[in-house]
């Protein structure tokens, strides 16, 4: 802890970007709270004893499309959250940069895409992004009911930008969705994620 | 005749005009795909090129693209029997992003790719078709693609394209050289690769190295990596990703210094393939014994390692530390003996379900710790006062039982922790959970790489070796009490019982003076003496238990009594837990013994002194008789000071994270471990768990 106050400290002070360090999997997963893009706040603690998902996102990037574009992403939304799953998608590019939008810019693309998460949470200043190290779009995590992380990584095995490809993945968050469902353990539960950079500020 | 040969060679320059495909410009790159040759030849291999020319600012990626991107990809279709091999990639550049990392490629570059036609080619052209399709980033990403044709005439031997010549020199210049005259050695360990680099004899000196590790997911990008100055010797340490997949074999990567580490000098990178290697490879360790322990090389087969913890779980029976609780419980089976044999096997199996829940829990403790980053290793629970005040009292009340002092009452019987209890299955299933309780301070041979790897591993892996130590662990009593005939050749119950019931309670005295002895490097005298309280406090609700909680008794003086005697009991253990002051710890040094730190250990290996150093603990019995017995003697000391070795003692008692570190570095999560440095560059010696003489002798004499 010291340490890791420590190697803060020196970042800040030199102004070296600090190389954050991966979640680990099994522990508490960090608590954030968030504004969407209703004006509604939301603490992670509000989801204790669901399973929450955190889907980083980004429209301009194209691993995003890919899986948008096909309505994949927004399928997968909407069989978990119909199985009680909270899934938050969260949005850290900084303002001016890719996949910033405004609150009602926010509001029609979900409209217009179908979106079906449980809300769109806009964390411009890449506070809560960093806090995960979330590194690309879409980089995908999964909580337990019991607030502690059980995926993080890829939201598919087949690394493109190429729709077509969806067909033939295997789609870790639905893999570990069910079985963690199912009351077994996740069979994989850290992938190397794939994608755009988040745009940070 | 005339018209023909016109015709003929308007074909020819045709067909050389199409040799190249056109660039293509998708967004902000510009592809083209070139072949070295003007004209190819049956069986003979040829390279192509994919030429990349980015915007300014915009980049593609490298085969490992870091933390995000997209490796270019070409599709080839090639006519029957051609293949084509896989993407030779150039050297890439750093592209920060923070806090991300990624890798690839600005400005121009070229990506190479031999293809090779079948020995049997008969038609006179060929077409090789390639889909490109890569990903741009700049700020934002972009997917771009390409789709290239070559039309190659075939002739009986290729025909160089001069035209194509200063492409495929670049071309070649940015490819990562493969020859070198440094030699490289890599060990991992679970939260780092160390890559040791040996440059030649009379090399200028190294002003930058930066590490491309050539698989995704093995290292992590954006980490620092540090580079540490290790006499002629470059240690970099690179930070690994956080994954659950193995690590692979060999370690590759794409090293650029500043100098180039190449033998060709133009090449600013260098392609290297180094095996992943144990700590300990420089020598062989003296002793036969040693082996298992000091080839603590990192990528085990699971077999090997289930094997290795069975072992050590079957030798930890043999750990001093074990000992009180082993004979005990063998005076629980002289008292079963006259039992059912079924009953008797059955509590075998309670008894080895026992160690099996308790390693669970250790094991489940050891996961949690290390998930949230604490740097424990095994141990752990004796570098607690609070948890080394209560098993001193338990013990200290344990041995007042067995003298007689007092008897336990039916309220007590599952309370856990009585070791004498003659029936009852939570009986025999405690004993199982307190023998490992006190086993675990003592790290048997065997046992180091079991922990090391399991603690590299997934929890499921981790698990499976806890559970084949635990196994090891119970098997002589699983044996004892599934073969009834090997008990009866125990002695009879009798009156020999109740002296040898006492003469063990003086084995549990001498275990609470041991742990007194690990507390007293813990925490501050008022502690201590607060603990000398709480056992006079437990003598007397003993005294009280023993005198009024009595079947002569009538059964009201019963209950005041086991009530007065509960309470002196809890009063005592309230007084020591509630004085827990910890001291700072003071490292035992002195005399020849200097304290450990990695900047000593530098400084004396720079030196070009050989260096002995002690991983010890207090709380580590094995430790401290190989300290009395060996090392401390002055026959050894002598043999240290005739070849003029430096003494170094870390010491672990606490939980010392740079101690830990070195241990990490080590492959280690426990002490002993005993290193010697020879005093040149080589990996050091590492010596077995238990020590002997006529080991440490062996090991200084095959110092040169």
């Amino acid at each position: 802890m010291k340490k890791a106050i420590a190697t803060a400290l020196i970042a800040a002070l030199t102004g070296i970007g600090a190389y954050a360090e991966d979640l680990a999997i099994g522990a508490p997963a960090p608590e954030f709270t968030l504004t969407d893009t209703k004006g509604v706040s939301h603490d992670l603690s509000d989801f204790k004893g669901k399973f929450v998902v955190l889907e980083w996102v980004n429209h301009g990037c194209p691993f995003v499309v890919k899986h948008y574009s096909g309505g994949n992403m927004q399928g997968l939304q909407k069989e978990f959250t119909d199985k009680g799953v909270v899934w938050l998608s969260v949005c850290s590019s900084a303002e001016g940069k890719q996949g910033y939008m405004s609150n009602d810019e926010w509001n029609a693309a979900i409209a217009e895409k179908g979106i079906a998460s449980t809300a769109t949470l806009i964390d411009e200043d890449g506070t809560v992004g960093k806090l995960y190290n979330a590194k690309v779009t879409p980089h995908m995590y999964i909580i337990n009911p019991e607030g502690n992380l059980i995926y993080q990584g890829a939201i598919d095995d087949k690394k493109s930008t190429d729709a077509e490809d969806i067909a033939t993945s295997e789609n870790y968050v639905r893999s570990a969705l069910n079985a963690a469902l199912a009351g077994e353990p996740v069979a994989t539960s850290v992938t190397q994620p794939y994608g755009c950079s988040v745009k940070y500020k | 005749m005339m018209i023909r040969k016109l015709l003929s060679m308007c074909a020819l320059l045709l067909l050389a005009l199409g040799i190249e495909a056109a660039p293509v410009k998708d967004k902000h790159v510009t592809a083209e795909l070139m072949a070295e040759v003007s004209a190819i030849a049956p069986g003979q291999p040829f390279w192509v090129a994919l030429k990349l020319i980015h915007e300014e600012h915009w980049h593609t990626y490298w085969i490992n693209d870091g933390d995000s991107g997209l490796p270019t990809k070409i599709r080839w279709t090639l006519p029957e029997g051609f293949t084509a091999g896989p993407i030779i990639w150039p050297t890439p550049q750093r592209l920060p992003m923070p806090p991300l990392m990624s890798y690839g490629y600005e400005g121009t570059t070229w990506l190479l790719v031999e293809i090779t036609p079948p020995a049997d080619l008969t038609a006179t052209t060929v077409d090789l078709a390639a889909n490109v399709s890569w990903l741009m980033c700049k700020e934002i990403c972009l997917p771009g693609k390409a789709a290239f044709t070559l039309t190659l005439p075939v002739n009986t031997t290729p025909v160089i394209d001069p035209g194509r010549a200063d492409d495929f020199r670049a071309a070649r210049v940015n490819l990562p050289a493969t020859e070198t005259d440094w030699t490289f050695a890599a060990h991992a360990t679970q939260t780092s690769i160390e890559l040791t680099a040996t440059p030649p004899a009379g090399a200028p000196a190294l002003a930058s190295l930066y590490v491309f590790a050539r698989e995704k997911g093995i290292v992590a990008s954006a980490a620092e990596q540090t580079l540490v100055r290790d006499g002629a010797n470059i240690r970099i340490s690179l930070k690994r990703e956080v994954s659950e997949d193995p690590l692979p074999d060999t370690f590759t990567a794409v090293l650029v210094g500043e100098p180039s580490l190449a033998r060709d000098a133009s090449r600013t990178g260098l392609d290297i393939a180094v095996p992943f290697s144990a700590p300990a490879t420089g020598k062989a360790a003296p002793a036969a014994a040693a082996s298992t322990s000091a080839n603590a090389s990192v990528p085990r087969s699971l077999g090997f390692i289930i094997v290795s913890a069975f072992l050590g779980g079957i030798i930890l029976n043999l750990m001093p530390c074990v000992f009180p609780v082993i004979s005990l419980k063998i005076l629980g089976f002289v008292n079963q003996a006259g039992e059912n044999p079924r009953t008797v096997w059955h509590h075998g199996l309670v008894f080895a379900a026992g160690v099996l829940v308790s390693f669970w829990i250790l094991a489940g403790l050891l996961i949690a710790l290390r998930a949230t980053g604490a740097g424990i290793g095994w141990g752990f629970q004796l570098q607690s006062p609070a948890a080394l005040i209560t098993l001193s009292l338990v013990f200290f009340v344990l041995a007042l039982n067995l003298f007689g002092i007092f008897e336990f009452g039916l309220s007590l019987t599952s309370a856990g922790g009585s070791v004498t209890q003659k029936q009852g299955w939570s009986g025999s299933f405690f004993s199982g959970f307190l023998a490992t309780v006190i086993a675990t301070p003592c790290t048997a041979p065997f046992m180091g790489v079991a922990l090391g790897y399991a603690l590299t591993q997934p929890p499921v892996v981790a698990f499976t070796v806890f559970t084949a130590l635990a196994l090891g662990m119970a098997f002589p009593y699983l044996l004892l009490s599934r073969y009834p005939a090997l008990l009866k050749k125990l002695p009879r119950p009798g009156a020999w019982m109740e002296t040898m019931k006492q003469v063990m309670g003086f084995f549990l005295l001498a275990t609470v003076v041991w742990l007194f002895w690990v507390l007293s490097a813990l925490v501050h005298s008022i502690t201590l003496t607060a603990v000398l309280a709480a056992f006079l406090f437990a003598g007397i609700g003993a005294w009280v238990l023993g005198k009024w909680d009595v079947l002569s008794r009538p059964s009201h003086q019963r209950w005041i009594g086991r009530s007065v005697g509960l309470l002196f009991i809890a009063l005592g253990a309230a007084t020591a837990l509630g004085n827990v002051h910890r001291a700072a710890n003071e490292p035992e040094t002195g005399g020849e013994w200097e304290a450990f730190s990695p900047e000593r250990l530098a400084a004396l290996r720079a030196e070009g002194r050989p260096v002995f150093i002690d991983f010890t603990a207090k709380w580590c019995l094995t430790c401290q008789v190989n300290k009395l017995t060996v090392l401390r003697t002055e026959e050894m000391m002598q043999a240290f000071r005739d070849r003029g070795v430096a003494l170094l003692y870390a010491d672990w008692t606490d939980e010392n994270e740079v101690i830990a570190a070195e241990l990490a570095h080590h492959g280690r999560q426990s002490v002993p471990l005993y290193v010697l440095y020879d005093g040149t560059a080589a990996e050091p010696v590492i010596l077995p768990e238990l020590l002997t003489r006529k080991i440490v002798t062996d090991a200084l004499n095959s110092l040169n």
